[in-house]
């Protein structure tokens, strides 16, 4: 009925009992919301890579990139890739999110900046949050339903109902503790499909005897090509900043190098496992000579499992995609809950209430959330184009986190400017035709542009608000009895 | 008789509209961070100041060419 064989039902069930019976166990650790939404900031080197590593690597990734690279060749590496020019930048930003001792990236617009740019940033993040959760749900429900036979409905009902429990009862605790055996499953989603594909298709040399050399350059005249990549590398790093889990991703570790060494290198490893994926599209393009067309190029990651794997690793496969998702969408409605509980419920509905309170409403509000991005998965039409496309919106966000760490000068009428603006460009130039590079170049040299004039021509933030906000910058991990001495409260609260 | 002790703290001047802030032996020792100081990186710079962070975004770039490498490479397997 399934398609699935009994061996890979019963790996499937396996592994969706233990890390669920995992995550309930440890989440036993979490009785107050700072626990919840941050782990308390306990988490060490090993487990904030591993955060990083399952947060950020998302089954639709995976299918998105070996689709493109079924078309267009090893450059559909770029989809992803985009991101590597970026990465050192994290080892530079992680001890920024961890200083400024904050929940949310909200607190971040609030403190720094003004209240209605945290009220603004948080209706924002939490629309991301249901755009993305949406597109995992949809790209895993897309490659589950195609090996297994199910309805893509029923499993994205099914998925979902998994990470609920996960993420409700367990919050970051459950989520990053379990995340080091998903990174075990992500690196097995990589990499898993490619022996078997090249024994398929006869090794490399088979790949390079049937494929057009232009597949395997980097840099493709189809879809992607250097100055659009360039700037969405450029709009990647920009907007990094602002995307509402990294807070959590950044910001959780014990130390300051548990941060780095995290956020770091669990991109690294991310980025490693990207080639894994472009590989088994470059195969899928022998295997599957004209058989998908480029709105169906998606499906081919489901069609190899089906293809090429032997009883028991399909299960492992599909285990491994619906991990992905767990991960993920447990880390986003974590991070989404923190910034409706913190950043309106508190600060609008209920100023005064105890933490056992605002703790309840995080997990009523991490369900419901995920509702919201259901409507989502269920109306996105695809997985890369919508990938493409929130990239783009986060990094007009990201400009006035940029301008206001590195200079005092810049306040909150700069920074709606400057977000305003720069989104406007964006979408004017759309209208009118320029191409996705000089849509982004366009958007963001308003952006900074916007926030540097503006800044200047009003009056900066208030001299207590800056003062709070460098203090935190300055004084690392470990220092905070300089900020008590000085008068200066420690959380944003 | 109980003696009053008087707690100071010795503060650090990063802009003119920012009142100053309290200094940090951390920061002083390689903690300090580069993005927050780089409008003031022509005074401030030292390697032992930011020797955290020029070590780790240094190694970081090796990273990226290795990677970068080995996409490449791979491409060429078989050819």
């Amino acid at each position: 009925m399934t398609g699935l064989s009994k061996l890979d039902l019963a790996v499937i069930v396996a592994y969706l009992v233990g890390i669920t019976a995992f995550g309930l166990y440890v989440s036993r650790r979490v009785k107050d919301t700072e626990g919840f939404f941050m782990g308390n900031r306990r988490f060490g080197k090993s487990l904030m890579v591993a955060q990083a590593l399952t947060t950020g690597t998302r089954a639709d990734y995976a299918i998105g990139v070996a689709g493109a690279s079924y078309e267009i060749g090893m450059a559909g590496i770029w989809y992803q890739w985009m991101y590597i020019f970026s990465t050192p930048f994290f080892w530079l930003l992680s001890p920024i999110f961890r200083r400024t001792r904050y929940t949310t990236t909200a607190d971040f617009f609030e403190e720094r900046f003004s209240r209605s740019l945290g009220v603004g940033y948080s209706f924002f993040a939490l629309y991301l949050f249901m755009l993305w959760q949406g597109t995992i749900i949809k790209g895993a429900a897309l490659t589950v339903a195609g090996i297994t036979g199910l309805s893509e409905t029923w499993i994205i009902w099914g998925v979902t109902a998994l990470f609920v429990l996960f993420g409700v009862a367990g919050g970051l605790v459950a989520t990053v503790n379990t995340d080091f055996i998903q990174g075990i499953f992500v690196i097995i989603l990589s990499f898993l499909l490619i022996p078997f594909g090249l024994n398929a298709v006869g090794g490399f040399a088979g790949l390079h005897a049937k494929l057009d050399p232009q597949m395997f350059s980097l840099l493709a005249e189809k879809e992607l090509s250097l100055f659009p990549v360039t700037m969405l590398v450029v709009s990647g790093l920009v907007g990094i900043v602002a995307q509402p889990h990294h807070m959590a991703v950044a910001g959780s570790g014990k130390t300051e190098m548990s941060c780095r060494v995290g956020w770091c290198y669990g991109n690294f490893i991310k980025r490693l496992c990207t080639i894994g994926w472009a590989v088994t599209g470059l195969i899928a393009a022998v295997m599957f000579v004209g058989v998908y067309d480029h709105s169906k190029r998606e499906l081919v990651f489901g069609a190899m499992i089906k293809q090429l794997l032997p009883s028991g690793l399909v299960g492992l496969m599909i285990a491994a995609i619906i991990g992905t998702v767990i991960a993920s969408c447990a880390a986003f409605m974590v991070s989404g809950s923190a910034l409706f509980t913190r950043n309106l419920y508190k600060k609008f509905l209920k100023p005064s209430s105890d933490d056992a309170h605002y703790l309840l409403v995080g997990r009523v509000v991490s369900a419901a959330l995920t509702v919201g991005s259901l409507l989502f998965a269920l109306y996105m039409p695809s997985v890369v184009k919508a990938t493409v496309h929130f990239v783009t919106i986060v990094a007009f966000v990201g400009i006035p986190m940029w301008v206001g760490i590195v200079w005092p000068r810049a306040n909150a009428k700069g920074a709606w400017a400057s977000i305003v603006g720069s989104s406007a460009m964006f979408f004017t130039a759309q209208r009118i035709g320029w191409g996705q590079g000089g849509q982004l170049l366009s958007a963001l040299l308003v952006g900074f542009a916007l926030a540097i004039i503006v800044s200047l021509l009003t009056q900066p933030e208030a001299a207590d608000r800056l003062q709070k906000f460098f203090a935190l910058l300055h004084t690392p991990v470990g220092e905070e009895e300089n900020l008590e001495r000085a008068g200066l409260k420690v959380t944003g609260d | 008789m109980v003696k009053e002790e008087k707690v100071t703290v010795e503060t650090q001047k990063i802009s003119d509209i920012v009142p100053p802030i309290p200094c940090s032996k951390l920061e002083e020792e390689g903690h300090a961070l580069l993005i927050v100081d780089l409008l003031r990186l022509t005074r401030t710079f030292s390697y032992r100041r930011y020797r955290l962070d020029v070590i780790g975004f240094l190694l970081a770039w090796l990273w990226v060419v290795l990677l970068l490498a080995l996409g490449w490479w791979i491409t060429k397997i078989g050819a």
